[in-house]
């Protein structure tokens, strides 16, 4: 499951957080401090990480440049109001934050896209990252060639059949995944040779 | 029924005391660094009440957070002093009807 990392120093609007998000399709983590983010980034695996800017203890910008060194591959993201719009253009501008939210923290159906769209962007980025040093990556429009020579079944990451090529019937004995492939959207499938 | 009236989101509706509880704190603080001219503290506060009643849908909660920010950072004690009063008398008299959203 994608996990979501809320940084607020307000316990109050972490409640609110956590109420709004509990039914979406991702794990929330929350802290209260950077230090306790900090913390929480060095131990999990954190998809995405949105912080408030104005904290007490170290800024949400600060937080998102410790964040980038400790666990560069989460997608940073930052709750802004209009005083800070300035620094944190600039810190998109460089690279550091993928998209900002609004202030106040309201969790309604524009903020879950943006989420979404941050978890989409994860997901790619680290296909992508994989694809450079992984020789078993291949790209979809190799696989309508290969699927047109060979046999094979194709699922999705819940095992259920999306597409296959001529007749076919399972091996009692499954292969061990022979390829794994993406599509434009950075879905990823398992790719298996039937009998 | 109160003199105000608010619409909030069911789903908050057991978060609410400990909302209303925490306003009253910060009112109490408010008025403590008015009393000792600490309008740093004023302009954190005002800025807290802002994001965190604009966050549960108190709008008129929202505003005065916003307005303590602002005359927080004018050191403006006469106002401060106003609208303090003006949260206290909010947060004693609203009537929170929850809804569906």
């Amino acid at each position: 499951m994608n996990k979501v990392l809320f940084v607020d120093d307000q316990q109050e609007i972490l409640d609110l957080i956590q109420r709004k998000t509990r039914d979406e399709s991702f794990d929330s983590y929350f802290a209260k401090t950077a230090n306790e983010a900090i913390q929480i980034l060095s131990t999990n695996v954190i998809n995405v990480l949105i912080t408030d800017i104005m904290m007490p203890d170290m800024s949400g910008l600060d937080l998102i440049m410790k964040a980038k060194e400790i666990s560069p591959d989460t997608v940073r993201m930052v709750l802004s109001g209009n005083a800070q719009m300035s620094s944190v253009m600039d810190a998109i501008n460089q690279g550091h934050v993928f998209k900002y939210l609004t202030k106040p923290w309201k969790i309604d159906d524009k903020a879950i896209s943006i989420i979404e769209e941050a978890l989409v962007f994860h997901k790619n980025q680290h296909i992508q990252n994989n694809l450079e040093t992984n020789d078993e990556w291949i790209k979809l429009g190799d696989l309508k060639r290969i699927m047109a020579l060979e046999q094979w079944l194709m699922t999705d990451n819940e095992g259920a059949i999306i597409m296959s090529s001529g007749n076919f019937k399972l091996s009692e004995k499954m292969p061990e995944i022979d390829y794994r492939v993406i599509d434009g959207l950075g879905s990823n499938y398992r790719i298996y040779q039937v009998l | 029924m109160g003199k105000y009236e608010a619409y909030i989101d069911s789903e908050f509706e057991d978060l609410i005391p400990l909302f209303m509880k925490n306003k009253k704190q910060e009112i109490y603080d408010l008025r403590k660094y008015l009393g000792i001219h600490n309008y740093d503290q004023i302009v954190f506060l005002g800025h807290r009440i802002k994001g965190s009643g604009s966050g549960y849908g108190f709008k008129t909660i929202g505003d005065i957070g916003l307005q303590l920010e602002h005359y927080g950072a004018m050191r403006d004690e006469n106002q401060i002093y106003d609208l303090i009063n003006q949260l206290e008398t909010y947060i004693q008299s609203v009537s929170i009807i929850y809804i569906d959203m």
